[in-house]
């Protein structure tokens, strides 16, 4: 790949409309659920992108960031809004800490794996207290270099044996997925995940179910998945059920979906937007005719696919 | 003479409640599938077949049904009428299958009442496929109704010999433990070891499709390590022992440190097996030996394994209990076997102190020994043989010293990832951090 193609990694394109996708089918469904009333959850770091989200489109007044008492001053120095509460201290004591009575919108967004045992646990722990109506995602990173391969005394494992040393009885099964590799891992993960979530969920003796219908996939630098849903009722599940955009929106099914945004500078984009939409594919050659550069045809469709999350950046001197 | 009667009889309602309260669901497909292996070796013996090839149990479980048919012989019209269906069996039941598993004649009750509330039951034999019947059982209405008593209907079978179980409008719980993938897998895991020998027999379990691998127990064998063995006749129960334990993984390094022992532990321990059925698995409580008189099992033991293989032709004299998933350790047959069985274990609790301070070679010796499946492990002696394992010369006496110091977790996670192995024991990186620096830093 040559060095352009590569992406700045703290811009995260893939991220970015990873994060306007899910805000934009909350908001879709916020026309059945009153979100305002809802508390957010999330992991802000010292940027609360999310949170600002949460906040400014669906209207949520009450939000908590789970931030390491470490870096936790820094974080409220950093807080966009003065309702944003920092809980210093690791993600499972705030969990013990929530009043889960309140309906609520939780992402966990961790950038680590299953390697830490967090992302199972914490995801197990807010599934078995959460209430009717309310919202789980969780991220995690899907590279296959975070299986462990050796045991604690250093004997080999394979993946399959390096991913139940992690995750014990939620981890795939040999029957179910035959090997485990770069091309299935981050479904593997994801099945493991939301499978766990499920259990957790129906084990806590709450009743309902969990529906699994915000997955998404992408990969800014290192795989990492996304899986989330809605705790439900059967009062909650009827109005998810009927919701416009529940039952419309490409964004959202049980399946990961594939977000992959190509690398372009502003010039190249707009001279695509101009071009688009379009009822016709963009076209490779069609392309290189028009505006005199080339770009492969699978990233011409990505980028008809999302030109209109595409994130935009630009530096501005303060 | 009494003035007043109080009645008595037990609702139907409460009955199924009681008889289906303490059984978990994994235990009522294990009690089916009991029911089948026991057909199966019934089957053959009168077959005269020399082992349990071609006898197979399907199992099918989803959100909406569960299954299970088999093809061992099934049940004949007088068994059915006089004793499948009766609650409890029958003083005067005929002696069953040898080597029987089944035993209490309540197994497939509980275990369909526990699944669902429409149940389907077909059975024919090749004897008298004439007398091949169907009963159908609809839970609500049956409790309604005041007879205890099923309806048997006769059926043609055409060419099926077996029996077939089909439940339908599954108890929600049910539903919901059997659409759960985490359930379905941990159930094929559990009954390739509850059932290995059976498999290892030639019978043939899948389950939603899919066979179930035997789990295959073994011991490590080679020059310097060798298992304890030992097979008698208890005379007072006419009940066959035998006993073999050893080193079936690798002792943890660092027994101290928590983080490397809570995982993946649940193989080491003991193993009562009664007539080939896995009844108690990995124990480490004093059901089997541990704590009282006998150490208690700690961490540092891991990698152990005994199995102890009770058989007889009566089933009622093997150390079990009704689940036929519980040891009753009261029963003196087994309270004889608990003395060989701490003579099994003793050496290897001693072998895991003195290997700590031979590690290296220890490890070696271990590692060249292969793991060799029980069933390929003969024994010849009338006597118990005892358990070899590696003895250690004295090395030379170097004055060692011990250093020990504590460092955040987050910071030694990142040291073992740069070491190359993420789930290091702390142990471990201590040593290999010592060693870099001596290396780097340090003379000879």
């Amino acid at each position: 790949m040559a060095s352009f193609e590569a992406i700045n990694y703290s811009l995260r394109p893939n991220k970015c409309v990873e994060r306007k996708i899910i805000f934009e089918t909350l908001v879709g469904l916020s026309s059945s659920f009153d979100f305002s009333k809802y508390q957010y959850l999330g992991m802000g770091s010292m940027w609360f992108v999310d949170f600002v989200l949460a906040h400014k489109s669906l209207g949520i007044e009450e939000l908590v960031s789970f931030e390491l008492a470490e870096y936790s001053p820094r974080a409220v120095f950093n807080r966009p809004y003065k309702n944003i509460k920092v809980f210093p201290g690791p993600v499972s004591e705030g969990i013990e800490e929530t009043d889960w009575a309140k309906p609520t919108i939780i992402w966990l967004d961790y950038d680590c794996g299953p390697d830490n045992p967090a992302v199972f646990e914490d995801s197990a722990t807010v599934a078995a207290k959460i209430s009717s109506g309310s919202i789980l995602m969780v991220t995690a990173n899907a590279h296959l270099g975070r299986i462990p391969n050796k045991d604690t005394e250093d004997n080999p494992l394979n993946r399959h044996e390096g991913l139940a040393l992690l995750l014990g009885d939620a981890a795939p099964s040999a029957e179910e997925f035959k090997h485990i590799n770069q091309k299935n891992y981050h479904n593997v993960l994801a099945t493991c995940l939301t499978r766990h979530i499920e259990r957790a969920h129906r084990r806590s003796g709450r009743g309902g179910k969990f529906i699994s219908f915000l997955n998404y996939y992408y990969k800014d630098n290192a795989p990492m998945i996304t899986v989330g849903g809605m705790f439900v009722n059967e009062d909650s599940e009827a109005k998810l059920r009927q919701n416009r955009c529940f039952l419309n929106s490409e964004y959202i099914g049980p399946a990961l979906y594939p977000i992959q945004v190509p690398p372009l500078t502003h010039r190249e984009r707009i001279s695509l937007d101009a071009l688009l939409p379009s009822t016709e594919k963009l076209n490779e050659e069609e392309v290189f005719k028009r505006l005199g550069f080339k770009l492969d045809q699978s990233q011409l469709d990505d980028y008809s696919k999302f030109y209109k999350l595409y994130p935009s950046y630009g530096e501005v001197v303060l | 003479m009494a003035q007043w009667t109080a009645k008595a009889d037990p609702t139907k309602d409460f009955f199924i409640d009681m008889i289906t309260r303490d059984i978990g669901l994994d235990e009522c497909i294990f009690d089916l599938l009991d029911n089948s292996i026991d057909g199966a070796s019934r089957h053959s013996q009168q077959q005269n077949r020399p082992d349990l090839a071609g006898y197979f149990a399907d199992i099918l479980l989803t959100e909406t049904e569960f299954e299970i048919k088999d093809n061992c012989g099934g049940m004949s019209l007088l068994d059915a009428r006089e004793y499948a269906f009766h609650f409890g069996r029958r003083s005067d039941a005929p002696k069953d299958a040898e080597n029987s598993i089944g035993l209490y004649g309540i197994g497939m009750k509980r275990a369909i009442f526990k699944i669902g509330k429409k149940i389907v039951i077909k059975s024919a034999t090749s004897a008298a496929p004439h007398e091949a019947f169907q009963v159908d059982i609809d839970v609500a209405e049956w409790a309604a109704s005041p007879e205890w008593e099923f309806q048997l209907e006769q059926i043609d079978p055409e060419d099926f010999v077996g029996t077939e179980i089909s439940v339908k409008e599954l108890r929600k719980a049910t539903a919901s433990e059997f659409s759960d993938q985490i359930f379905v897998s941990k159930l094929r895991k559990d009954v390739g070891k509850y059932y290995s020998f059976f498999l290892q027999h030639g019978f043939e379990i899948k389950i939603n499709g899919i066979p179930v691998k035997q789990h295959v127990y073994g011991v490590r064998e080679g020059e310097d390590i060798a298992p304890y063995t030992h097979e008698y006749t208890d005379s007072e129960a006419g009940v066959k022992v035998r006993i073999i334990s050893g080193v079936a993984g690798t002792p943890p390094e660092d027994s101290g440190d928590p983080s490397t022992l809570s995982k993946d532990t649940e193989s080491w321990g003991w193993y009562i097996i009664c007539n080939d059925r896995v009844v108690l698995a990995g124990d480490k409580t004093e059901k089997t030996i541990w704590g009282d008189d006998f150490p208690s099992w700690h961490p540092q033991y891991n990698g152990f394994v005994g199995l102890v293989f009770f058989s007889s032709e009566k089933p009622g004299e093997l150390p079990w209990t009704t689940t036929k998933r519980q040891i009753d350790e009261t029963l003196p047959v087994f309270r004889r076997a608990t003395s060989f069985m701490k003579d099994a274990t003793r050496k290897y609790l001693d072998y895991t102190n003195t290997r700590k301070t031979n590690l290296d070679k220890a490890k070696s010796v271990e590692s060249s020994a292969a793991i060799r499946p029980i069933a390929e492990i003969k024994i010849s002696s009338d006597r118990p043989v005892l358990m070899k394992l590696p003895v250690f010369d004295d090395a030379p006496k170097i004055k060692m010293g011990t250093v020990s110091y504590q460092q955040p977790v987050s910071v030694l996670s990142k040291v073992a990832q740069s070491l190359g192995n993420s789930q290091m024991s702390y142990k471990q990186i201590g040593q290999k951090t010592f060693e870099y620096y001596v290396e780097n830093e340090v003379g000879e």
